[in-house]
């Protein structure tokens, strides 16, 4: 059956044409509110909000991308929830104690563990980089460089002009860029900005 | 601050090929002139390369649904109901709210509470013992025909004064039999008047018409049938209702034929009013038509107190739907 089938009969409040929709998109909702939480249980719980919220408000949807809907969903979700960390700080029990060698999926197949252990490390960095960014430069940013979407499918799941998007884009490029380059010690050396040549 | 602005979003469209061919020219020329500028770039390259190289985390779990979860909102109900039904209602509570509150204090400052029934009635003495007469009614076909006026205040207190005047009609018979004087022209209009009326279809009637039938010889020496009076009011009713009340015991011992007359020696001023458009009627004790039911009542009953009432119900159901258009709104 096709998405439009799908969202169709989801909207007629089939459950399991929703469910269909759920499988299809659950990864690139949970990759974009890890990228913009940071942690894997703030994560999840605005993935599940973001597609609950999107079944019962599935009647206001009216074409065009359905990912955008769903990632734009998410995204305020997070908003939400980072509002709410500014008002009252804590700290998640998740965030502390992540047992990755217990999950296999959490490694990829063939890696060995100094491979798994380098790439782990860059990833914190730039995951700290990123979660450096103020939020609408940090959506745009993982939006585009982590999602892959264009400047136009920004703008639809920000509801910003193009141009907005360019220049938000932009900044979160820079800061990221000087980030790295200023804590370029905590990366491995191949993966440092400033190598021979360049710096 | 503005041109390291500008150059990091030339060189962020640069990477992902958004410039169009002539800013890209341009920044081109500038980046094989410029080893800083090319630096810039080559770093900003790697750092956009890293975030992309970023492995996708997997996800804990799956996020379907349960069966149980159900939509919030009706689509059929959100697509058809109009935005401006809300802001429409809501005016219009406003306006019937205004208007109604305006007719209230018309009523209120002008004429005081109950002041409108006075006012717009054609004929309102007669009209308002009508009106007035409803609870009294109720009282006597409750407790039947030997009833006494002491139901409400307005007709104990007429009918005391009918029962003072009749017993002390004895000491002024020669008033009784000539010229009456004008206060006595037409008997004071009192829900008895209606009761007798009303009251004679019930079972009660035939005791109050054996009661009255010797009046009329005493009061105006004729028969109510031969009266030449072309309508008998209510207030005329009244005088032959007090009289029949004359009739009790105690008053056939001070007086054994009373007249009816100074049974309105007290009349009161709309029934002073009842008494110009029907100066004839003095002494009349025929009964008022027995025909008239709640409808004769309605149509009698002001059209200012209509209008309020409709004004108050119509302001409080646009309340309501204003209220409900608001809140589906806002789903």
């Amino acid at each position: 059956m096709d998405k439009a089938s799908l969202i169709a009969d989801a909207q007629k409040g089939k459950v399991d044409a929703f469910n269909e929709l759920v499988l299809t998109y659950q990864h690139q909702v949970y990759n974009l509110a890890y990228r913009i939480m940071g942690d894997p249980a703030s994560a999840a719980d605005a993935t599940q909000d973001a597609f609950i919220s999107a079944y019962r408000s599935l009647s206001r949807f009216r074409g065009g991308s359905f990912k955008s809907y769903l990632l734009r969903i998410v995204t305020n979700r997070c908003y939400d929830e980072l509002r709410r960390r500014k008002r009252r700080p804590a700290t998640s029990f998740e965030d502390v104690d992540i047992d990755e060698d217990a999950n296999p999926m959490l490694t990829n197949g063939g890696e060995n563990p100094e491979e798994y252990t380098e790439r782990q490390e860059v990833a914190d960095v730039i995951q700290t980089g990123i979660e450096a960014l103020p939020p609408d430069q940090r959506v745009t940013l993982v939006l585009s460089d982590v999602q892959g979407m264009s400047y136009q499918e920004i703008a639809e799941v920000t509801e910003v002009a193009l141009g907005t998007v360019k220049s938000r884009l932009a900044r979160a490029r820079s800061k990221l860029r000087d980030y790295l380059r200023d804590n370029g010690e905590l990366l491995p050396p191949r993966y440092r900005l400033e190598s021979e040549g360049l710096g | 601050m503005e041109n390291q602005a500008a150059r990091d979003e030339l060189l962020s469209a640069y990477l992902d090929d958004q410039l169009d061919a002539e800013d890209r020219a341009r920044l081109e020329v500038q980046l094989a002139a410029d080893p800083a500028l090319r630096s810039e770039l080559e770093m900003l390259r790697r750092a956009v390369a890293l975030v992309r190289d970023l492995s996708p985390q997997p996800i804990p779990r799956n996020f379907i649904l349960p069966q149980e979860t159900t939509p919030q909102v009706r689509p059929a109900l959100v697509a058809r109901r109009p935005r401006w039904l809300a802001p429409f209602l809501t005016a219009a509570t406003a306006a019937v709210s205004l208007l109604f509150v305006a007719v209230l204090a018309r009523d209120l400052l002008f004429f005081g509470v109950g002041g409108m029934t006075q006012l717009a009635a054609p004929a309102p003495a007669a009209d308002e013992a009508v009106v007035g007469s409803a609870p009294v009614e109720k009282a006597i076909e409750e407790e039947g025909a030997s009833q006494t006026f002491t139901v409400t205040e307005s007709p104990e207190e007429n009918a005391a004064d009918g029962t003072r005047a009749v017993a002390e009609a004895p000491l002024e018979p020669d008033e009784a039999e000539g010229t009456p004087p004008p206060e006595a022209a037409t008997p004071p209009t009192t829900p008895g008047g209606a009761y007798e009326a009303d009251g004679g279809e019930e079972g009660a009637e035939p005791t109050l018409v054996s009661e009255r039938s010797p009046l009329p010889p005493a009061g105006g020496g004729e028969p109510p049938v031969e009266s030449p009076a072309p309508t008998p009011t209510p207030a005329a009713v009244e005088a032959a209702d007090l009289a029949t009340q004359s009739d009790t015991p105690e008053a056939e011992k001070s007086a054994p034929v009373p007249p009816p007359e100074p049974a309105a020696a007290e009349p009161t001023e709309w029934a002073l009013r009842d008494t110009e458009p029907a100066p004839d009627a003095v002494g009349e004790t025929e009964p008022p038509p027995s025909d008239r039911g709640d409808a004769d009542i309605l149509s009698h009953v002001s059209p200012w107190r209509v209008a309020e009432v409709a004004l108050g119900v119509s302001a409080l159901l646009l309340l309501v739907a204003a209220f409900w258009a608001w809140r589906a709104r806002r789903r």
